[in-house]
């Protein structure tokens, strides 16, 4: 049994086939709770947890998915250029509203914690939550926040942007491809842009350049609140 | 072999853009040094569209699932997490729905005099 399960070919198998079992579920359900990457992960959780594979065995054997992690993010760079056009046209707008989600992101998690009592070191843990991970981290660090802590809520947040972005959308009456798209990259970065993807080429290309836009002007506005 | 071949080139523009970014420590990390790379090197023709097309199709259609590995890993945070379970999960939702919508309405009352529906595929 061991040595069936303790592989690459496992555990990347075990990771597609819990994805298709979500989009499978999704599929059949239409619910926005039934998202396939949140399906998938849960999945996945469920047979660490059943004590069948070990999360260091997991996490060995899926070394593979990690390195192809980056060269297929990368890709929603043909995306963008694709819609150059309308990039070049709407760009102030597309920029000034990935700024103001993300002042937005900081300030409302510097209010939250202080309304509800959280530690600073907590805190400043959270405030890059809302940018990609390597420069969430980096964030995190600068800040003097728990960096783990910081790499769990961005891919959390990552999740929330996902599963429930379709939903906000609809409350919200919105049938602009370009704000949906900058919603979801810059609220929910990469995770958010690969769900954008799949509703359009406009959206995916919006939210993939508020992903990039995004992670500088969290960075510079960083740098600013640290000068004070 | 198309597909081989135009993943080949996907994977050297991502190690070119990783060498650049360790070589010259540039303060981005190497997944947005490549997609800032790749736009520009479409823009300038040194690379064309339809050697990579195909190739980037594939690779955009599993990325959701090559995420599952990182979120399977909150396992290791539990513990860390579990301690403020009740403030983290209210600041953790509420700020991730107020930036989305705020994002959202921002853009829209910018683009409001223009229709933009997109061209959905599905």
């Amino acid at each position: 049994m061991e040595m069936i399960v303790n592989n690459p070919v496992f555990m990347i198998a075990l990771t597609f086939l819990a994805y298709g079992a979500g989009a499978w579920i999704q599929k059949k359900t239409h619910w926005a709770l039934a998202n396939p990457l949140l399906i998938g992960i849960i999945l996945v959780i469920g047979v660490v947890l059943s004590g069948a594979v070990s999360l260091e065995s997991y996490d060995q054997n899926t070394q593979l998915i990690n390195m192809i992690l980056g060269p297929a993010t990368m890709c929603l760079g043909i995306v963008v250029y694709r819609q150059k056009e309308l990039l070049k046209k709407h760009w102030k707008a597309i920029l000034i509203g990935t700024f103001v989600g993300c002042v937005t992101s900081i300030v409302s998690v510097i209010v939250m914690s202080k309304f509800l009592g959280v530690e600073d070191v907590l805190m400043v843990s959270l405030i890059p939550k809302s940018v990609t991970t390597p420069i969430a981290m980096d964030v995190s660090e600068t800040l003097q926040g728990i960096v783990p802590i910081t790499v769990a809520v961005v891919i959390i947040t990552g999740i929330l942007g996902s599963v429930f972005g379709e939903t906000i959308i609809k409350l919200l009456k919105s049938k602009n491809a370009i704000a949906n798209g900058v919603a979801y990259g810059t609220a929910a970065h990469a995770l958010g842009s690969a769900k954008a993807v799949e509703s359009g080429e406009v959206e995916g290309a919006m939210a993939s350049i508020a992903l990039i836009a995004s992670s500088m002007i969290t960075v510079l506005l960083v740098l600013l609140f640290q000068l004070f | 072999m198309k597909i081989v071949k135009q993943l080949i080139i996907l994977f050297l523009i991502y190690m070119a853009a990783d060498l650049l970014t360790t070589y010259l420590s540039l303060p981005l990390p190497a997944t947005l040094i490549s997609m800032i790379l790749l736009i520009v090197l479409l823009l300038v023709g040194a690379v064309k569209e339809k050697w990579i097309d195909e190739g980037s199709r594939v690779l955009l259609k599993i990325l959701p699932v090559l995420f599952i590995p990182a979120g399977v890993r909150i396992l290791d945070h539990v513990s860390l997490l579990s301690e403020n379970f009740i403030s983290l999960t209210v600041i953790v939702l509420v700020t991730t729905f107020l930036t989305f919508a705020v994002t959202l309405l921002t853009v829209n009352a910018l683009t409001r005099r223009e229709n933009i529906h997109g061209n959905d595929r599905e």
